[in-house]
């Protein structure tokens, strides 16, 4: 497809490209959280378990011959409760050190296949709300990314250096009066919030290729979290922007191509931040 | 001021002791030693609040003290993008209210923490990038920006050498007198610990051993001993004690 017929149909494509540089810039931010506790791993099984939540909701649906699902059955809340239930665990796992994060992620699959079996709603239906997708997005969807990104932002305003003190130095803080376990959970919340939403708007790829890729980019170049949190937040809005575009224009898979910009933007930043390193003579990372 | 009643310390409800009283008076320097893995680290966590007793009770009095916490420096991550002036700045935060940034006041005072470590040169570079002993610095910096009534430091002077080693003791013992803190040490070196502390804990889990008191009561050949549960010889030497423990003969 042409560049001309690109900016002629910005109608199609103008929802889908806010919800993912929203989603891109929100989670460009967290992934430095993600990144620097050293929890990649986490979104992709936030990812999953919401999954399973949203293929219950079918479930329960199909069980009472329900064809349009009630509020109480809702997919989005049936996949943000099963993502912030399972946040709990993860924050108490980081403090244990145990495996509830490949747990959560082998049995929100698992659950998430099974239970889909027994859905009897059309396949792709069940698909596309539970993995979205990056060319087109429901209206509603740019309400809930909105939301969920505005509630994110608002909360780390507020307890950004608690964040940061807990996430730093969790004895230190919990020693100078910090309830360490509540901010660990909040910051968690806050994960599972955005990703539960972000997954389900722009897809399960780019959602955990936003979380990783830009923050993994800042943190190569930055030397100060102020610094590193502009560079993911800059590197994941202008992978979602440009990659959209180059999808658009070159007929390639949406989702695929922010993520595949994504990480030649971290690439880059590697590059970028070995070459600076040897030129101060600072040893290579391992 | 801190008062350990008939305490059992552990993790996850199993005690590691029999119960003890252990009794801190304002002004205090307490050094805590033992065996590695004697149980050192989980006492001082009960002090602070970071591990709840297994029985027992910890009491404040007239209220619960300010506490600077100086953690063993290998237990932080060193690639967070934070300066040394930012890590003494975290000293500050109990004191911000939610969503405030640090105020000039806070700055002035992290900054001058930097200064009295001997660290203010290097206030903007990356913290993950000091040396060892650098790191320690800032560390105490940061719990003095706390303006804490009483110092907790686990086992400051590990990994560093003598020189840095002594720097950091003579700094302690100039603050305690100075600012007449109260202060916790956890050493490894014994001999290192009482060249600056007037109060002595020992602590050995596997000896189910807890003993507490003045320096010149508790180091004794007798008492480190039965402590370390290896022969242990003290003599007075210029300036202080010197501790030994002579190799043991195996057959």
């Amino acid at each position: 497809m042409s560049e001309p017929s690109f900016w002629a149909s910005w109608f199609v494509w103008r929802d889908a490209l806010i919800v993912a540089a929203v989603a891109a810039a929100v989670l460009g931010y967290l992934g430095v959280w993600v990144a620097l506790k050293r929890v990649v791993y986490v979104p992709l099984a936030l990812s999953q378990v919401s999954s399973a939540g949203v293929v219950l909701s079918f479930w329960l649906c199909s069980l009472f011959d329900l064809h349009d699902a009630p509020a109480l059955l809702d997919p989005a809340w049936f996949s943000l409760l099963f993502a912030a239930a399972t946040a709990f665990l993860f924050a108490r796992a980081e403090r244990s050190g145990d495996n509830t994060t490949v747990i959560a992620y082998l049995a929100g699959s698992a659950a998430a296949l099974l239970l889909g079996a027994f859905v009897r709603q059309d396949v792709h239906d069940v698909q596309s709300i539970l993995f979205g997708s990056a060319v087109l997005v429901e209206t509603i969807q740019i309400a809930y990314v909105g939301a969920a990104a505005l509630a994110v932002v608002v909360l780390h305003l507020l307890l950004y250096r608690r964040f940061l003190f807990v996430s730093f130095d969790r004895d230190t803080a919990g020693a100078a009066g910090f309830a360490v376990y509540t901010y660990e959970v909040l910051l968690y919340l806050t994960f599972a919030l955005m990703i539960s939403v972000a997954t389900r708007a722009v897809g399960a790829l780019p959602a955990f290729g936003f979380t990783v890729f830009p923050a993994l980019a800042g943190l190569r170049l930055a030397s100060s979290m102020r610094q590193a949190v502009l560079a993911a937040v800059v590197v994941g809005v202008s992978s979602a922007a440009v990659g959209y575009y180059l999808s658009f224009v070159w007929e390639l898979p949406t989702g695929a191509t922010m993520v595949a910009l994504a990480a030649f933007a971290y690439a880059a930043a590697a590059l970028v931040g070995r070459g600076r390193r040897r030129w101060a003579g600072v040893p290579a990372r391992q | 001021m801190i008062a350990l009643e008939q305490v059992r310390i552990g993790y996850g409800g199993v005690p590691l002791l029999r119960p003890f009283d252990f009794h801190v008076a304002a002004g205090d320097f307490w050094g805590i030693v033992g065996p590695n893995g004697g149980g050192k680290t989980t006492l001082v966590k009960t002090i602070i609040g970071l591990n709840a007793p297994v029985s027992g009770a910890v009491r404040f009095r007239p209220r619960k003290p300010r506490f600077g916490y100086v953690p063993q420096r290998h237990v932080l991550p060193a690639d967070y993008p934070l300066t040394a002036f930012d890590v003494v700045l975290m000293g500050r935060y109990d004191r911000l209210t939610l969503g405030a940034r640090p105020s000039s006041g806070d700055r002035q005072r992290a900054a001058a923490e930097l200064e009295r470590v001997g660290m203010a040169g290097l206030a903007d570079h990356r913290f993950g990038a000091l040396s060892g002993g650098q790191q320690q610095r800032v560390l105490l910096a940061r719990a003095l920006a706390a303006e804490p009534d009483v110092l907790v430091l686990d086992e400051p002077t590990t990994g560093m050498d003598l020189p840095g080693e002594a720097s950091i003791l003579d700094f302690l013992r100039r603050i305690h007198a100075g600012r007449s803190m109260t202060i916790l040490m956890i050493g490894h070196h014994i001999s290192t610990v009482v060249s600056v502390v007037d109060h002595l804990c020992l602590i050995n889990k596997d000896a189910d051993l807890f003993d507490s008191g003045p320096l010149t009561e508790l180091l004794t050949a007798e008492r480190l001993s039965t402590a370390y549960r290896r022969p242990i010889e003290v003599a007075q030497a210029p300036g202080g004690y010197h501790v030994h423990a002579p190799e043991v003969e195996h057959e």
